[in-house]
């Protein structure tokens, strides 16, 4: 596959993985910032992203003395570990099996938890850490999509640039509107990204383990195709009768 | 002490959420690995034997996990 055809679906998967964990964070600072005040909320953030500034910078250089093979073989099995579970939980929230994530529902009950934290301070502690928590974990998933899908095939790039767009987005996005970013499609974009993800994963677990793909690169866009129409079935088969449904 | 566990635990929780679909990815991957190194099947059918394994244990998963919900288990 030529490097404009890579190119486009590297930033894309990043980009929209990395766009559903910044709303998930941002939801979670929002609630802290405006109930428990923005300097407690900022700091949390702040000490979390140079954390994973420090954890990208270690990480990085490293990537290149680590062998091909062997960093398909892990990068392809965390994609896949990863992207399976992100599958998983959109076809059974398609299917109604567990209730949709819902942005407005959680601001509400982390402004309500966050409420109900010891007195206000100048920097408030609980608040610092569930947001250095949040922060923190949501960003080692981007770490983790943006070295899984960048790091093999010599796209951290735009891998790199598709998150940091997505992240940007939202921050500014959240900046602006000042509550949760309910009305992105969270599920729709888990199970696009799940897919592409779990696509990924399989063709550099594939690759490492010596498997010749047939049509080389090529091969991840069938293999996309695959993943997408099995997890259309699979909520079909969630749906069967004695399946069960979620409250709505 | 709790909240270094708390941040590992969430960490451990990003790659699993359902152990089993985690264990029987991880057998597959092992299983594919291994095979990979004999000739019994040769690469692009182990490829195409490596995705519809993915798909089957996503698929047997959902659906098992639809089922046990049903049965309020």
């Amino acid at each position: 596959m030529t490097l404009a055809a890579h190119f486009a679906p590297t930033v894309a998967t990043a980009f929209l993985a990395s766009s559903v964990e910044a709303v998930e964070a941002m939801t979670v600072i929002l609630a802290a910032g405006i109930t428990r005040g923005w300097r407690s909320a900022l700091a949390g953030a702040g000490i979390g992203a140079l954390l994973l500034a420090a954890i990208v910078a270690l990480l990085g250089p490293s990537l290149t003395a680590i062998p091909i093979s062997v960093l398909q073989v892990t990068t392809g099995t965390l994609l896949l570990l990863f992207g399976m579970r992100w599958i998983r939980k959109a076809m059974l929230r398609y299917a109604g099996v567990i209730a949709m994530r819902d942005e407005d529902q959680i601001y509400a009950r982390e402004r309500q938890a966050f409420g109900a934290a010891a007195g206000r301070a100048r920097i408030d502690l609980i608040t610092a850490f569930a947001v250095f928590k949040v922060v923190l974990l949501e960003g080692i998933e981007v770490i983790v999509i943006v070295i899984g899908i960048g790091a093999v095939g010599g796209m951290l790039v735009p891998a790199s640039i598709g998150a940091l767009a997505a992240i940007l987005a939202v921050a500014l996005l959240g900046a602006v509107v000042h509550r949760p970013l309910s009305r992105v499609p969270e599920n729709a974009l888990k199970l696009a990204v799940g897919v592409m993800v779990c696509a990924f994963g399989t063709f550099w677990f594939g690759e490492g383990v010596g498997i010749h793909w047939p049509h080389g690169d090529v091969a991840i866009l069938a293999i996309i195709a695959i993943f997408l129409a099995a997890a259309a079935a699979g909520i079909q088969l969630a749906r069967a009768p004695g399946a069960a449904r979620a409250a709505p | 002490m709790k909240a270094l566990r708390s941040v590992l635990l969430a960490l451990a929780g990003l790659f699993v959420d359902d152990a089993s679909l985690a264990i029987t990815i991880v057998l597959i991957l092992v299983a594919t690995a291994f095979v990979a190194s004999t000739p019994w099947i040769a690469g692009a059918w182990l490829g195409v034997t490596l995705v519809a394994a993915l798909i089957a244990a996503l698929l047997e998963n959902v659906a098992r996990s639809a089922r046990s919900a049903g049965d309020g288990g």
